[in-house]
């Protein structure tokens, strides 16, 4: 029953529930989501996307590999980015999907819109 | 203020021993009646009658030696209020203290004695003796005339012979001072009543060491946003108000940094920096744990504190395999360890201070082997720290001071339930809640995953749309079934248009993550029920 070590920096932060952050290089910018998006944090995601998409990138990527949870309204924060994305040929993509907020946007019916295509994983 | 003046001639008619006499019957009966503050007034008052002077002063000397303060006062009462200090080894009373010598000042104007305290308020003429206790200079009583005159030696033995009696009650008025201060500021960080946390049940003890003296032992317990939960039990070496000062400090600081971190190894890094710098002479041991929102496993980092015993069901209690770092205040600086262990539901995990197991003419393993085999799993917190105590402190008072806190992890309850303001920041409290009544059930990842969308889409629903700008309340209720979970989620709203827009799938991904749905909207409210099967996929 011996406890195993472990390397420390789990993802989440204790003082907040959800966490935004974008890095960028030339033609991409990535949005890393931590937490649980939901109706109370949502906007805090669109102000962001919204930022990223006046840089013009050729790609924004949402790197969802620490998102826990999404609901409706994190879903359709990310669906309006990606309309908004599309008319200015920007190409949206969220990766390292959990099974949860796979089946969230797989049930919501916007598996194809947002996950990034078969061939690409 | 000179109110003594006017009655300045009846002391002369005495004789200095019949003086000496009053005097000694007043400090005597005084005793046995006042409380030490009164007692200090009333012989200050009684001096500056006997010796027909306007003021009387006591200064005590503060914690680091250095300053006398001007503690009690009568004729100068001010000084007291204004918190004037005098340096020691300067001024009239701070040589006095140095020397240990009783000194008398004809004309404080003629002499080159920096002393704003007495030449401030106008005094001219200053008799002081050293207060002595235990061959140690506690202070000065010194008294002062605004009127020019000449103390005698027959004044200095009076003075001193008052001086002689007041420490004792001093000394014991300090000591009075800091183990009441101490017990009181133990008492409200080591509270009796532990947070309420669902799905842990707990119990706690603090006993102080020999004569009922406080150290610096503490435990806590506390929740974190994301809905860990922190476990501490510590221990500042060194006992008294000093210790209980640092813990409390400690305290602070773990807390502090425990909602920056949640690697209980990089607070206790930041932890042990923090004592290095601001109280570089300290040092504590401390065991720190972080239980994820589940509650199904935690994370440990030992600062050299003892072992935290676990006692899992169907097996022996047994030492977690922490390895402790150096004691916090004594390292340097490198990273400190953090080691995860799961907790099974009905587990019991028990953390203590080195007083608890420690015995006169016994090996410290002997005790924590006494602990590890009082400890059982399954059982109730509370009994359990009875049990422990009674087997290891029994009828012995304890040298040094113990801290004990005894967590359980519940088995999973059958009804379950939560009241949260309709709030959108509530949901993520309904999350924590679900997650960790889910995690004691035997529900597949995919079936938590489906009651955790279902459940906060409804709860969101009832957000949005059932009350107005004066807000309300959501009940979330669980219950579970034969493999079968029913929630339910309720408002007592009616229900209005949503003021944001884009939750159009809400709907959709409620009913697709459940297998039924029913929903009763009344004009008491709505009432959103839902069923998911503990296994298998959902809906579609």
């Amino acid at each position: 029953m011996a406890g195993d070590q472990q390397a420390p920096g789990s993802g989440a932060t204790p003082e907040g529930t959800f966490v935004v952050s974008s890095r960028h290089d030339d033609h991409r910018v990535i949005v890393e989501l931590k937490g649980e998006l939901d109706i109370d944090s949502s906007s805090r995601l669109t102000a962001e996307l919204e930022e990223a998409m006046d840089l013009t990138p050729d790609r924004l990527e949402i790197d969802a590999s620490d998102l826990t949870f999404v609901d409706s309204a994190g879903l359709y924060a990310l669906l309006v980015a990606s309309d908004k994305a599309e008319t200015r040929g920007t190409t949206f993509r969220v990766t390292a999907v959990s099974p949860l907020v796979r089946r969230v946007i797989e049930l919501g019916g916007l598996g194809a819109v947002l996950l990034p295509p078969p061939q690409e994983e | 203020m000179s109110m003594s003046m006017s009655m300045s001639t009846s002391g002369d008619l005495l004789s200095d021993e019949e003086r000496l006499r009053r005097f000694a019957s007043l400090t005597d009966r005084a005793l046995a009646y006042l409380s030490t503050e009164d007692l200090l007034v009333e012989l200050l008052d009684r001096l500056c009658e006997m010796l027909t002077v306007d003021a009387a002063v006591v200064l005590l000397m503060d914690e680091s030696r250095s300053y006398l303060v001007t503690t009690v006062a009568r004729g100068m009462e001010d000084a007291v209020r204004q918190d004037v200090r005098v340096p020691v080894g300067l001024g009239f009373a701070g040589r006095i203290a140095t020397d240990m010598n009783a000194a008398i000042l004809d004309d404080l104007h003629q002499e080159m004695v920096p002393d704003p305290l007495m030449r401030d308020r106008g005094f001219v003429s200053l008799l002081g003796v050293p207060l002595v206790s235990q061959g140690t200079v506690m202070g000065v009583l010194q008294l002062g005339s605004l009127e020019p005159r000449q103390f005698t030696q027959d004044d200095v033995q009076l003075l001193q012979s008052a001086g002689d009696r007041m420490a004792p009650a001093l000394e014991a008025r300090s000591s009075n001072e800091q183990r009441s201060a101490a017990v009181m500021l133990q008492r409200s960080l080591v509270p009796p009543r532990l947070p309420p946390v669902a799905g842990l049940s707990m119990a706690a003890r603090y006993v102080p060491g020999e004569g009922g003296a406080v150290g610096g032992d503490w435990y806590d317990v506390f929740t974190l946003p994301t809905g860990h939960v922190g476990l501490a039990v510590g221990d500042v070496v060194g006992h008294g108000l000093w210790a209980a000062v640092v813990m409390g400090r400690l305290r602070s600081a773990l807390r502090a940094y425990a909602l920056s971190s949640l690697d209980p190894g990089e607070v206790l890094t930041q932890l042990d920096a923090k004592l290095r710098h601001f109280e570089p002479s300290q040092m504590a041991t401390l065991l720190y744990g972080v239980l994820d929102p589940k509650l199904e496993r935690i994370q440990l980092s030992s600062a050299g504190h003892l072992p935290a015993i676990l006692a899992a069901p169907g097996g022996r209690s047994v030492d977690l395999d922490v390895p402790p770092d150096l004691p916090l205040g004594v390292s340097f600086g490198d990273p400190r360890r953090t080691t995860t262990v799961d907790i099974a539901a009905d587990g019991l995990l028990c953390l203590y201070t080195d007083g608890l197991v420690e015995r006169r003419g016994e090996h410290l393993d002997q005790g924590i082997a006494r602990l590890r085999s009082t400890l059982h799993p399954g059982g109730d917190p509370e009994d359990a720290c009875g049990s422990i105590m009674a087997a290891l402190v029994g009828r012995e008072e304890p040298r040094d001071d113990i801290a004990l806190l005894v967590v359980k992890r519940e088995l999973v309850q059958e009804h379950n339930a939560l009241v949260v303001p309709a709030e959108p920041s509530a949901l993520a409290r309904i999350r924590v809640a679900l997650r960790r009544w889910l995690a004691a059930t035997d529900a597949s990842d995919a079936a938590a995953d489906d009651l955790l969308v279902a459940v906060c889409e409804a709860a969101a629903n009832s957000v949005e749309h059932a009350y107005g700008p004066a807000g309300g309340t959501i009940e979330v209720s669980l219950e579970l079934g034969d493999g079968e979970v029913t929630a339910t989620v309720r408002d007592n709203g009616s229900w209005r248009p949503a003021r944001g827009c884009g939750r159009g799938r809400g709907m959709l991904l409620m009913e697709r993550c459940s297998d039924e749905v029913h929903i009763d909207r009344g004009t008491a409210g709505t009432e959103v029920k839902l069923y998911r099967r503990l296994w298998g996929d959902g809906d579609p």
